[in-house]
């Protein structure tokens, strides 16, 4: 239980800078996640906060403590890696008490705590097994194992899932998440992988090149995207995103899209946009609706045509790749009602939820 | 004819009888320079062939003499002296050297380098720089060392309790180099998260070491203690190049089992005897290699 917070943080490797200038406050029992494509900083930033690698410049805060050169074992955190980092010739048993062999704890505290974290973990069969005995789920949950015996005042996780499957990465999710309930401490979770950030954080913290593009709760983040980086960044399918111009409508501004659609702007607070700038609309591909019921509740002017080029059943629903207006989109339509492709079909586009940036600065202006 | 009978092979069949024609010419020398005159030299030890005369079976003769010859048990002594001192001096050496290099930055090749270059150069013109080195005031550089420190002078060569570790300094040293590769190769495989993990556990440079480095080095250790005591049990060059005479003194207190198998069959010509004496080197080097093999699977 700790809060975390870096201050100007600047990460360089010799003529590289990796982290121009970072600053992050994560409250107490808070669980953050670092997101970002590869090459991002955040693991970096994580190396940082463990102690494994020094900061250029800056102060890293771990409680009230400065700890910018305080050694890794000093810091009170535990991480787990994302390759695991079990000791290939030690039982289970020895790999989560590692960290208490280090302290000296006596030998009684050391099996008891083994146990109970083993217990939490669903680990009691396997603690007299070798990693390569186990699934790479287990071997995950024993890492985490090793992390939670410490009883550390953070958590730190640098990539724990994406060495599993597809299948297994998303029940271990529900279980790290779980264990944060249980085990209420301060967690700082980095990832490449934006439904990890979504379902596990409190908060995401979004980067690029070093730079934090946005911090917020993941409604915040998916709804009300800062800049076009983090709306085609968060969301999966990604947000679509058409080239346009404001121009003047019947009553207010209204959205040219080229080859003559033009779709009305609905009123919004905040929204600072004039007439013949130019554009970067972003719709998600879930407010682009065919079906007729959803449709029937958007306005008439919000009907569009275009020409279906490929679908992909996903089984609930589908996913339609549209020829609209000359931008490529893709949309959601029921499964049921699939399009052939190469035919026309009448869309309906959810305004509501309509995103506008700068195509200069990229930045959310509506 | 011949390519209707190739297509009518299947893949595999094909695929043996390729691998099999590559094979040939290394099957070929094996069995006509290697295993012919091992099993043969079993078959010569059973007799009394002296290079000239019919060889005549005596049975187990050569076996009983052994075990009678106090030369032998002499030479049996020393080659173990080599084999227990060198084997764990050089390891421990080369590792420790090994640790701490793969720390060094600075002039990492070249100091790299200048380890292996004993491993690369001949054991003879070794064996004499170092036979100089061991001479008395004012040829032998220990010696002027030993007195410019104002401490006695040291018979070294000519003793027969220090001939041997002497003569085993060089031994070791000619091989570190290749240890010393070996170990960071193996140092350098053990995945850093290990290292990073421990760390933050708050383990110390101890129990790093001794819960993961020398662990997680144990199959490079035991494939440096078979390579390294093979070549100690079969040590020859040093011992022959630094004793005068190459004779193994003073009085065989250096004299390894090769060297005692060399004079035996070529100085006495007693092959029957040197045969058996060869036979029961390779059951030793049989018996340590399959020993420390063994250990390598408990892994």
């Amino acid at each position: 239980m700790a809060t975390v917070s870096l201050r100007k943080v600047v990460k360089r490797f010799g003529p590289l800078t990796v982290i121009p200038e970072l600053d992050l406050e994560i409250a107490h029992n808070e669980f953050v996640v670092l997101v970002g494509p590869s090459g991002c900083g955040k693991s970096t930033t994580l190396r940082m906060i463990a102690g494994l690698e020094d900061a250029t410049g800056g102060e890293i805060r771990i409680g009230d403590r400065v700890v910018n050169n305080v050694e890794p074992k000093y810091r009170n955190i535990a991480m787990v890696f994302q390759n695991y980092a079990l000791y290939p010739h030690m039982t289970v048993a020895r790999n989560i008490s590692f960290g208490l062999r280090a302290a000296k704890l006596p030998k009684a505290e050391i099996d008891k705590k083994v146990r109970e974290a083993a217990e939490i973990l669903g680990l009691e069969d396997l603690l007299e097994r070798r990693p390569a005995e186990l699934s790479g789920g287990q071997r995950q949950r024993v890492a985490m194992g090793r992390a939670i015996v410490r009883d550390p005042q953070v958590f730190l996780f640098d990539e724990p899932l994406s060495n599993l499957d597809a299948k297994l990465r998303a029940s271990m999710r529900v279980e790290i998440k779980r264990l944060h309930q249980k085990v209420r401490t301060t967690v700082i979770y980095v990832t490449h992988d934006q439904v990890e950030a979504m379902t596990l954080a409190d908060r995401i913290v979004i980067m690029k090149q070093g730079v934090i593009q946005q911090i917020g709760s993941p409604l915040e983040v998916f709804q009300k995207p800062h800049n076009l980086f983090v709306a085609t960044f968060i969301g999966s399918p990604a947000m679509n995103l058409l080239e346009g111009e404001i121009v003047a409508g019947g009553d207010g501004p209204a959205l040219a899209l080229g080859e003559g659609m033009v779709v009305p702007i609905p009123d919004r607070p905040g929204g600072r946009i004039e007439v013949g700038q130019k554009v970067t609309a972003g719709l998600r591909p879930e407010h682009l609706v065919a079906d007729l019921e959803t449709m029937s509740t958007l306005p008439d002017p919000w009907h569009l045509d275009a020409t279906v080029t490929v679908t992909e059943p996903l089984g609930s629903e589908a996913l339609v790749m549209l020829s609209l207006g000359g931008h490529e989109v893709t949309g959601k339509a029921n499964s049921a009602a699939m399009p052939e492709p190469g035919h026309p079909m009448r869309l309906g586009l959810d305004l509501r939820h309509l995103h506008l940036f700068d195509p200069e600065t990229e930045r959310a202006i509506y | 004819m011949v390519t209707g009978f190739y297509h009518r092979m299947s893949i595999s069949q094909k695929l043996a009888m390729w691998a099999w024609i590559f094979l040939i010419p290394a099957v070929l020398f094996y069995s006509i320079i290697r295993f012919y005159p091992t099993f043969n030299s079993f078959w010569i030890s059973l007799t009394d062939w002296d290079l000239l005369s019919e060889a005549n079976f005596i049975g187990f003769e050569n076996y009983a003499r052994m075990l009678q010859d106090p030369v032998f048990w002499k030479v049996f002594g020393n080659t173990f002296a080599y084999l227990f001192l060198g084997t764990p001096i050089s390891l421990v050496i080369a590792f420790v050297v090994a640790y701490y290099l793969d720390q060094v930055r600075f002039m990492h090749g070249f100091i790299r380098a200048l380890y292996f270059i004993p491993f690369l150069t001949t054991a003879v013109a070794m064996a004499w720089v170092w036979r100089w080195f061991y001479q008395p005031v004012p040829i032998g550089v220990f010696n002027n060392v030993l007195s410019a420190l104002g401490m006695e002078a040291q018979p070294f060569l000519r003793s027969t309790t220090q001939a041997l570790p002497a003569i085993l300094a060089p031994a070791i040293w000619a091989g570190l180099g290749f240890q010393i590769v070996i170990f960071m190769a193996g140092i350098r495989a053990i995945p850093d998260s290990y290292y990073e993990a421990a760390r933050i556990d708050g383990a110390g440079k101890w129990q790093i070491l001794r819960e993961i480095t020398i662990p997680l080095l144990r199959p490079t250790i035991v494939f440096l203690v078979v390579i390294s005591s093979i070549g100690f049990l079969r040590i020859f060059d040093q011992v022959f190049n630094m004793t005068p005479q190459g004779d193994g003194g003073p009085l065989n207190s250096t004299k390894p089992l090769v060297l005692y198998i060399y004079e035996t069959g070529f100085d006495v010509f007693d092959m029957g005897y040197a045969a058996a004496q060869t036979v029961v080197l390779f059951l030793i080097l049989l018996v340590i290699t399959l020993l420390q093999l063994r250990l390598l699977r408990a892994t």
